[in-house]
Order: C-alpha cells, then structure tokens, then sequence
C-alpha cells in the first residue's frame, strides 16, 4: 500500500530521533508496528534517506565482531520529520472525522 | 556436523544475496552495494549468536523477506502522456526550422524551445511526437548556425561586398 510506504520512512525518522541506532535495532523495534514490512525492506529505505540527506551513518565497533553501521538523524530529516508530525495530525484529525461521520 | 551447516550457511546466505544483487539490478550501482552490504551484516549479525542450523538459516532469510518484497520495484505507472506538449514542440520547431533562413538568431532560439520542449515531451511518454520535435528542432538549429556562420563570412570577406548576403546562404546551401 503506498501510504503506508510513505508513513513508515517517517516512522524510521521519529525512532532516530531518540537517538542513533543500526540496522538491526530499528527493524526490531518497528517489526511490531503495522507499518512495516518485511525487515530487509528496511535498509532499501535507511539508503534512500541517506541519499535525501536526512539520515547520517557512521561505523562503529560491535560485540558481534564486524563493525554496525549506525544511522542518525540529520538536521534535514529533524525539520522534514517536524514537518510531517504537524501533517500527520491535521490529517489524522481529518480522516478520524470523516471515519466518525459513517 | 559444524562444516557442513557453516556450508549450508554461506551456500544459502549467498544464493539469497545473489537473488537480491538480481532484483536490484534497476537501482544505481553505489545503492545496491550500499543495500547489499547492510543486509549481508543484519543476517551476518542475526546468525552470530548460538548454533546455526539450516532451519535458522532459512528462518533468518524468511524474516529478511523475499528479495523482490526487499527491493522496491522501478515504478510501472505510465506516466500520463501530454499530447499538445509534442505538437507545440513541432510546431515550435517548424517555425524555427523557416525562421533559420531568414532571422538565424531568432530561428535558433525557437529551435532550442523546441528541442527543450520535445525532451520534455520524450520524458513525459510521448515518445514518436517528441522526437519528431527534437529532430526538426535540431535542423533548424544546426540551419540557424550554418546561415548564421554564412552571413557572416559573406559580409566580411572582401570578395563578397558587392554580393547580397542571402543569395550567398542561397548558394551555400
């Protein structure tokens, strides 16, 4: 469904804005949600943040042995993800009015 | 026992990337990498704790997903075609294609719209009536510049100063 493609590249955002996180961390804490798809679909989606500038990723050592790429949110993607939340909620407000009215 | 799992491992782990590497063929060459290797270290990273057996392996692929449900599809919405574009740009481009002979600067002009124009049209799906643009659009640009370049040369050179510039582009052509 491509609202729901378009909703979870923002749901990525808002998990980044708690912090830096990798590949592995993010997928399984998205996993849960409706959102998400299946859990490599998530890494065609962190590339095509970075490509857009609104997530960074740095190498760091892991306990696993080969290094993690950790993704952070970029001050592009913070004012791209405030953008999206006041959207989000006239938008919502909107379609929970219409969906009351039926 | 523990060779032939790692075996089965890397066999089955390779095969599913390789299958990724190929429904990623449309994407740019430094993305599939980039997508690649980040998968590779998620599955490498999930079968790095406790035994690997075959069965975990595949359970570790099925909760990747498959790899046309991994990569995103080039979209196959046809892009709506806009008609009147193309005909503006040959249109466009006829104009510029006269325009050459008589007002070159003028001509050219128009036959850049047009090539712009017919591009756009191409770009937009109509393919057979924006490229008709774009080749008459590039006549008359390459006519603008000839006649240009002939006027110019007819009204420097001294043994033309008694000859009308045009009838010189005239016998040029």
């Amino acid at each position: 469904m491509q609202m729901r493609k378009g909703v979870v590249e923002f749901c990525v955002l808002a998990r980044l804005a708690h912090g830096p996180s990798y590949g592995n961390q993010i997928a399984e804490e998205l996993g849960s949600t409706a959102a998400f798809g299946s859990r490599g679909s998530l890494y065609p989606l962190l590339a095509r943040l970075r490509r857009q500038g609104w997530v960074a990723t740095t190498l760091e050592d892991s306990p696993h042995g080969a290094a993690r790429r950790y993704y952070t949110l970029t001050d592009e993607g913070k004012a791209v993800l405030a953008t999206f939340q006041q959207a989000w909620t006239s938008l919502r407000e909107s379609v929970d009015q219409q969906l009351g009215e039926i | 026992m523990t060779t032939t799992i790692t075996t089965h491992k890397v066999a089955a782990v390779e095969k599913y990337l390789q299958a990724l590497d190929v429904a990623s063929q449309h994407l740019p060459a430094d993305e599939r990498h980039e997508i690649l290797a980040s998968i590779r270290d998620h599955i490498d990273e999930e079968l790095s704790d406790g035994p690997v057996s075959s069965d975990r392996v595949n359970a570790v692929l099925a909760d990747v997903g498959a790899p046309e449900s991994v990569i995103p599809q080039p979209d196959m919405v046809i892009a709506p075609q806009k008609p009147w574009l193309a005909w503006s740009a040959i249109a466009i481009s006829i104009v510029g294609l006269f325009l050459a002979f008589a007002l070159p600067p003028l001509g050219a002009v128009l036959s850049v719209a047009a090539i712009v124009i017919g591009w756009i049209s191409v770009r937009s799906g109509e393919r057979g009536l924006g490229r008709v643009a774009l080749v008459v659009g590039g006549v008359g640009l390459l006519a603008a510049i000839v006649v240009a370049l002939t006027l110019y040369s007819a009204s420097t050179h001294p043994s033309s100063q008694n000859q009308d510039p045009r009838s010189a582009v005239t016998s040029a052509l």
